[in-house]
């Protein structure tokens, strides 16, 4: 009973009274929307095709992030920007609010829950909740801008596009659920993954050390290829269905699953020893 | 009083936990570079050694120089991709939320009634100018010296493909007659445009809600920039994240660019001092 007031309260505070972080996310999303739009007509034209949109033509350019990469001194690095500016914004809605919530009226309800586990239970939902959110949200104003545009919700992505966008290996054949699990279930499970590793790196240190510390956890997703970053599988351009040399959805799901849970554990036993009445700096 | 608060921002710029700790976090990925380029370049010298026994000849000289493999000339290694995409976080954090927190504690009230807010503001823009261009550069001159350490300062010759600095990109000349020159200067420019971007998250403390976002505007809106740039059809890098490092990432670097970034980072910042930096302090 205590934890789910203990989480009514988190959701009220954290994402009810903190609305204003939905509008620039909303704002970059339809950004990224238009932005495939210009380059899709550019190239449409040049080539001389005509695609109907789908919802899929959104998502795979906006989630698409980059292929692997092969140190080589003649190929420069690339941040993969839009997938890079996604995650940037959903870490730091996630950012401040559990810490703060350490040394303003949250120690009240601290001391009122009578157990920190509780506590830090409802951090670690709330965190996953928001995440959840937000890319709930990313889905429904991309299948709204998708409906406004005259686009149809359940096609098939052209694949011409997909190669001169984003670079894509091979087309996407079908909606099969290597496909779901790649578009809808592990994004989403990866940004609850490192919102929690910085939810836990922001216990140990700094909230804004914990947020490099998940910057750095980005970038090194991008640059290797491992499904033991998280991240790395969450780029739809390495997913199996449409990579050749791509990665096992279910596997990185799996580990970004494991992370999750190790690290609700750790911050667990990390915070039934922390001292409360530390001074912020 | 002037005199004692140059003397006490100093000493507090020098003696900050933060300020340390993001020079720290930078060497740490500098010297993870130099790690991975002397590996690299050791295995490179032992399969020489088995292919051309006996015989010092080496046919690929040019490609493991100093100049094209320290942080700073090359772009394909993890500790360039980290270091270059962290950097505006780690040269606006030592001093980002102070102005912020000095507003909130009451601190500037007890200034205010010593002297002029104005100047103490400026005294303090300038600690932050320093802090930022110092978090950004010791870890680069570090990374510098180390690599010279194990790689040989060959001069850059235009003939082989390793170097990919061009006559179109700033000082390119420079570059492959006196590459030390080139990267001093570089380092200089890099030096002042982080300490305007450090100096201009220290002023975004008189607007913001919640201290991080002193830190984390600057970042987010570099990002902007960053995606944006491929709006804009040109041959120059448009991109701080490319155009702070030495040598060009994916287009030239040109020295209009640098100077319009830093002077967009110095317009900023003098808009805020002269909205809220010039205002009477109101200390009740």
């Amino acid at each position: 009973m205590k934890y789910i007031k203990c989480i009514k309260y988190d959701l009220c505070q954290g994402i009810l009274f903190k609305a204003v972080w939905w509008l620039p996310w909303i704002v970059l999303i339809v950004l990224f929307c238009i932005d495939y739009d210009y380059q899709a007509a550019n190239i449409s034209g040049y080539l001389g095709l005509e695609s109907e949109r789908c919802m899929a033509d959104y998502l795979c350019y906006i989630l698409a992030g980059m292929k692997a990469y092969t140190p080589l001194r003649d190929i420069p690095f690339q941040f993969p920007e839009i997938w890079i500016l996604i995650y940037s914004y959903v870490l730091m809605s996630v950012l401040k609010y559990p810490y703060d919530n350490l040394y303003t009226h949250g120690t009240q309800i601290l001391i009122r829950v009578k157990c920190r586990g509780i506590w830090w239970l409802s951090k670690c939902t709330y965190v996953i909740i928001k995440c959840i959110g937000m890319f709930l949200i990313l889905y429904l104003t991309i299948s709204i801008y998708c409906v406004c545009r005259g686009g149809n919700l359940a096609g098939i992505p052209d694949y011409i596009l997909m190669l001169e966008i984003s670079d894509y290996m091979q087309p996407m054949e079908e909606w099969s659920a290597q496909v779901w699990t790649g578009l809808f279930i592990l994004p989403a499970m990866t940004a609850v993954c490192i919102g929690l590793m910085q939810l836990l790196l922001s216990l140990i240190t700094r909230p804004v050390y914990a947020f490099i510390g998940a910057m750095v956890i980005i970038i090194a997703s991008a640059y290797l290829q491992s499904a033991f970053l998280p991240g790395s599988g969450a780029m739809f351009i390495r997913n199996s269905a449409v990579n050749p040399e791509g990665m096992n959805v279910s596997g990185c799901l799996v580990i970004a699953a494991a992370y999750s849970i190790i690290c609700i554990f750790v911050g667990f036993v990390v915070f039934k020893r922390w001292d409360i009445l530390k001074k912020e700096d | 009083m002037r005199k004692n608060v140059v003397k006490t921002e100093l000493y507090k710029l020098f003696h900050t936990k933060k300020f340390y700790i993001c020079i720290g976090i930078g060497c740490l990925i500098c010297l993870f570079n130099v790690l991975y380029i002397a590996d690299a370049k050791r295995e490179y010298v032992q399969m020489l050694e088995e292919y051309w026994t006996g015989s010092n000849f080496d046919p690929t000289w040019q490609s493991s120089s100093l100049y094209n493999c320290w942080i700073g000339g090359e772009s394909f290694t993890l500790s360039f991709s980290v270091y270059f995409f962290v950097f505006p976080l780690l040269v606006t954090l030592p001093y980002g939320w102070s102005l912020y927190q000095e507003i909130h504690s009451g601190y500037l009230k007890n200034i205010a009634v010593r002297m002029k807010i104005s100047s103490y503001v400026k005294i303090k823009y300038a600690a932050a100018f320093l802090s930022g261009g110092l978090t950004m550069i010791i870890p680069l001159i570090l990374n510098f010296i180390a690599a010279a350490m194990v790689l040989p300062a060959v001069l850059p010759d235009f003939i082989y493909p390793f170097f990919s600095v061009s006559q179109f990109d700033f000082i390119g000349d420079l570059y492959y007659t006196y590459p030390i020159l080139y990267f001093a200067i570089y380092m200089i420019i890099i030096f002042i445009e982080c300490g305007l971007l450090s100096g201009l998250s220290f002023l975004l403390g008189y607007f913001v809600k919640y201290k991080m976002l002193c830190v984390l505007i600057p970042f987010g809106s570099i990002l902007f920039i960053h995606y944006f740039r491929h709006l804009v059809p040109t041959r120059y890098e448009l991109s701080p994240l490319y155009f702070m490092h030495p040598t060009p990432v994916i287009k030239n670097n040109s020295g209009w660019v640098l100077l319009g970034f830093g002077f967009m980072l110095a317009i900023f910042s003098l808009i805020i001092f002269f909205i809220k930096g010039r205002k009477d302090y109101e200390i009740y």
